[in-house]
């Protein structure tokens, strides 16, 4: 079954905003765990984007976000969500222009917007399908650890789990193999064959780019220890209570057509590499990223950016510029404060103090955050799939061996 | 590049090996005037970078308290680091650092803040302002150099909160039984001695240079030129024209840490008697050795994965990749290798690993403190207290000392693994929200994984405190603020 995203935008009615947010504050947790009962989310988040003015002067009124990420076809989410858990959207909701609670359906279906580009760090593994390959890696390691393998060889040791695992019938599923997406070498190849030829293109759009743009953004231009200390200690009280951690943030496009098309041509871009390419638990090579999502709301005025991760804000933003910094800088560029970029791609994101600022500048508060499991790594997801893959499989000793070292 | 050792205190260049006595003493800025004065006739007399001290030494540093308590002004103060402005306790620290439990901030000899507990009002009574760091060759030396500086202080009206006295066991070993200080990385311009993997650009660790990312580390600029006599101060190399109170300084992370070396040995002991019952020595230091990636006398396991080799090594120059790529020798999950993992770094090539690890290295210096006990598998019973006056060099203390704790110390899901904190450095008694505390440490071997669980805690934090470590120009600065 695949996964899917859901991004439900709402406007927050001006007088409600405050209300909305007390709501959320006293009883973020038990939200959390209402957006659990609805039985397929993985992750989800409910976020207030505040109002606000862009550099244009057009006022932005407050939205609500809701987001998830879930097992199945998108409107069947939207029918669980309100199915099960329909009272505790009420108590939301009402602070929406335009709920009507005896017509959920057609808000939420109306309010989902779709998402600019979607990456997943363990595609095609539901939730049933991840807790089962916990419970058999739980399995296996409380097997070897209480056996006694002296003289055996990996083979040996690999049959002998074997007969033990099939043995019960709450594993019988772990027989079969899940089918995982490869690297679609044709579909990776066909659009670097798009890029060469679209080349003089590109190359005249960046320099007109860079010339009638760039050079005269403004960015933010604030290293970390410039920025207010209330600020970050907002954003950090809700950090590290867990392994994994939630990154949600907001920025202004910059003004000018270019910029837009800019970036929808990065995400189009980035769309087909998180199918073709990115499908193995990495990133641009960043092994720690559960999802990441791009979203543009009004109208093309702004970019949402939500994403969770495991361990430190400061590895993740540091692998980024290491792995990725000009994905990075080519997509954020685009949007105002970002650290000056040169030619598009370059500098930008790797002006590491200017961009760790404009990161923590531009984060949101995640008002209410779920996870299925907040303890579990990504890396520990796809360890976890390997082993099932591996475990049923006839393997050579040498195979057996790399099967047990994971374990 | 020249780098100017005369201006650079000398702790940060050096270890000052060859000071085996030293007391660091905390003090309280109780009236700043005379608290200047002492800084302007210490900023002659602290050991400079050039300086090879025969006899004794000190240097100086300050907290962001000892520099509000000086006047130092708010528009002067802003651009230190937050980490130092907030200081080494706060709630979201302690989460990152694994202050929690029996290493919580509560429960800490010194450096707890009160203030933000709201316990005592008058939090400022027990603040640290300075640490000052006296070294010297021997007892006899230390004693009588202290007892002239107890005088100064006491005429300058500094009042002391605690004096910790430290020193450098036989060997370079900590109590609990190993070399240690043998990995140190190189600064660039500086050391010109180390392998180029291990050789760092100059602003990770000193203000005012470029970092590894090809940028100027984070620096406390003055804004505010009419006080004191900025004239001391050299311009920012960045160029925005501004002086630089930082250049030639860094921060100093102190965290005075409990070795339990009882329940260390205690453990390893247990985990690998015979089968009568009967302790194995050898066994129970090779577990021992897993967990710190070294062998006893300083060999690295990643060269000697079977036997220790005889004699003490300060071997550094080694990698895990090709050789030990699979951590059959030194397991993913040991101290050393978590800390700095090299050419080695998750998944990625020797080169990439090479250059992600130097943006999270730190300059070590440590003193043991308590009874000098080296303790091993027969003998790990200490009378009182003892362990480790833990120091670190970082230009960025979020990006080097509480990343290496946190994100590679700290956090289980390291490499691969799944429930193993660093054995000696990141074990808790608190687990992390709404999961159960497991805590293992596994050695990676064929044909199985051998995984031993249940880890206690081996160091517990006692107290500390983020210092600025200006250089001796800023001292005098300071000094006419």
């Amino acid at each position: 079954m695949k996964q899917n995203a859901l991004t439900l935008i709402s406007e927050i009615e001006d007088h409600q905003l405050e209300k909305l947010r007390t709501l959320f504050s006293s009883r973020k947790e038990e939200f959390a765990g209402e957006l659990g009962k609805v039985g397929t989310i993985q992750y989800a988040r409910l976020v207030i984007v505040d109002k606000h003015t862009n550099q244009a002067g057009e006022v932005f009124a407050a939205q609500l976000v809701l987001s998830s990420n879930f097992d199945g076809d998108p409107d069947q989410q939207i029918q669980d969500i309100v199915n099960k858990i329909g009272p505790t959207l009420d108590l939301i909701y009402a602070h929406i222009k335009g709920y009507d609670k005896n017509n959920k359906l057609e808000f939420f279906r109306k309010s989902r917007t779709k998402e600019a580009a979607f990456y997943q760090g363990s595609p095609h593994r539901t939730l049933e399908v991840i807790r089962q390959e916990k419970a058999l890696h739980q399995e296996l390691f409380d097997l070897i650890n209480s056996g006694n393998w002296k003289g055996k060889s990996a083979s040996e040791i690999h049959e002998s789990l074997k007969n033990s695992v099939f043995s019960k019938p709450e594993f019988a599923w772990a027989k079969k193999n899940i089918e995982l997406p490869g690297i679609n070498y044709l579909m990776a190849g066909f659009s670097i064959l798009i890029i060469i030829l679209l080349l003089p293109v590109i190359i005249i759009w960046v320099i007109i780019l860079q010339v009638f743009h760039e050079n005269k953004d403004v960015p933010l231009g604030l290293t970390p220890n410039q920025l207010d200390l209330k600020t970050m200690e907002h954003l950090e009280k809700d950090e590290d209570f867990y392994w994994q951690n939630q990154f949600s943030q907001v920025v202004d496009m910059k003004p000018g057509m270019m910029r837009i098309v800019t970036l929808l041509s990065f995400f189009a871009l980035a769309r087909v590499l998180v199918k073709a390419i990115f499908v193995k638990g990495k990133l641009m090579g960043i092994p720690t990223i559960h999802f990441a999502r791009w979203v543009m709301i009004n109208n093309n005025k702004r970019v949402l950016f939500f994403s969770n991760f495991d361990g430190s804000w400061t590895q993740y933003l540091g692998d980024f510029i290491d792995k990725s910094g000009w994905g990075l800088t080519g997509i954020f560029s685009n949007t105002r404060y970002f650290p000056k970029a040169f030619m598009l791609v370059t500098k930008g994101a790797y002006n590491q103090r200017q961009f760790l600022a404009w990161a923590r500048y531009t984060q949101i508060q995640t008002q209410v955050w779920y996870a299925e499991d907040k303890g579990q790594s990504i890396k520990n997801i796809n360890n976890n799939t390997a082993i099932r893959n591996a475990f049923p499989k006839k393997l050579t000793e040498a195979q057996a061996q790399k099967l047990l070292s994971w374990i | 590049m020249t780098i100017d050792k005369k201006d650079i205190q000398g702790f940060l260049l050096k270890g000052y090996g060859k000071m085996r006595a030293t007391r660091y003493f905390l003090l309280r800025i109780t009236e700043p005037i005379p608290a200047k004065k002492w800084l302007e006739k210490l900023s002659t007399t602290v050991s400079d970078g050039e300086h090879k001290p025969a006899e004794k030494c000190i240097n100086v540093a300050v907290t962001h308290p000892g520099l509000v308590a000086l006047g130092m002004s708010a528009d002067n103060l802003k651009d230190f680091s937050k980490e130092f402005k907030e200081g080494l306790d706060t709630d979201h620290r302690n989460r990152i650092l694994g202050d929690l439990g029996t290493n919580g901030a509560e429960n800490w000899e010194f450096g707890y803040n009160k203030m933000r507990a709201n316990k005592d009002p008058l939090f400022t009574e027990d603040n640290i302002h300075f640490i000052l760091m006296v070294f010297a060759r021997d007892e006899e030396i230390l004693k009588t150099y202290c007892l002239e500086i107890e005088e100064e202080l006491k005429d300058h009206k500094l009042e002391i909160l605690v004096p910790l006295d430290g020193c450098l066991l036989e060997d370079n070993k900590i109590h609990i039984g190993f070399r240690d200080g043998i990995s140190q990385p190189g600064i660039e311009g500086v050391d010109s001695d180390k392998h180029p993997n291990n050789t760092v650009a100059t602003g990770e660790f000193i203000l005012g240079y470029k970092n590894e990312y090809g940028v100027y580390p984070d620096t406390p600029f003055i804004y505010d030129n009419k006080q004191g006599d900025v004239s001391l101060l050299p311009l920012d190399p960045g160029g925005s024209g501004k002086r630089d109170l930082g250049f030639n300084g860094s921060y100093l992370v102190y965290r005075k840490m409990e070795e339990k070396v009882d329940a260390f040995w205690g453990y390893t002991n247990e985990k690998t008697k015979k089968e009568n019952g009967e302790p194995d020595i050898n066994e129970s230091i090779k577990l021992a050795s897993k967990m710190v990636g070294r062998w006893p006398n300083g060999s690295p396991l990643a060269k000697f994965p079977d036997k220790m080799p005889e004699g003490m090594s300060n071997d550094d120059n080694f990698g895990y990749q090709p050789d030990d790529k699979e951590g059959l020798k030194c397991p993913f999950g040991s101290h050393m290798r978590r800390n700095n993992p090299r050419d080695a770094f998750e998944d990625n090539s020797p080169e990439l690993s090479v250059k992600l690890t130097k943006k999270h290295r730190i300059i070590r210096r440590g003193r043991s403190y308590g009874e000098p006990l080296i303790s091993t598998p027969t003998n790990h019973h200490a009378k009182n207290e003892i362990g480790l006056h833990f120091m670190c060099f970082n230009a960025d203390i979020s990006d080097q000392f509480e990343f290496i704790q946190h994100t590679w110390a700290n956090f289980p899901r390291f490499e691969n693994l799944y429930n193993d904190p660093d054995p000696i450095t990141g074990v808790r008694d608190v687990a992390m929200t709404g999961e159960k505390l497991v805590q293992n440490f596994t050695v990676q071997a064929e044909p199985v994984n051998k995984c031993y669980k249940d880890l206690p805690i081996f160091v517990s934090v006692k107290g500390g405190a983020y210092f600025f470590f200006p250089s001796i120009s800023a001292i005098r600065y300071l000094s006419t603020i």
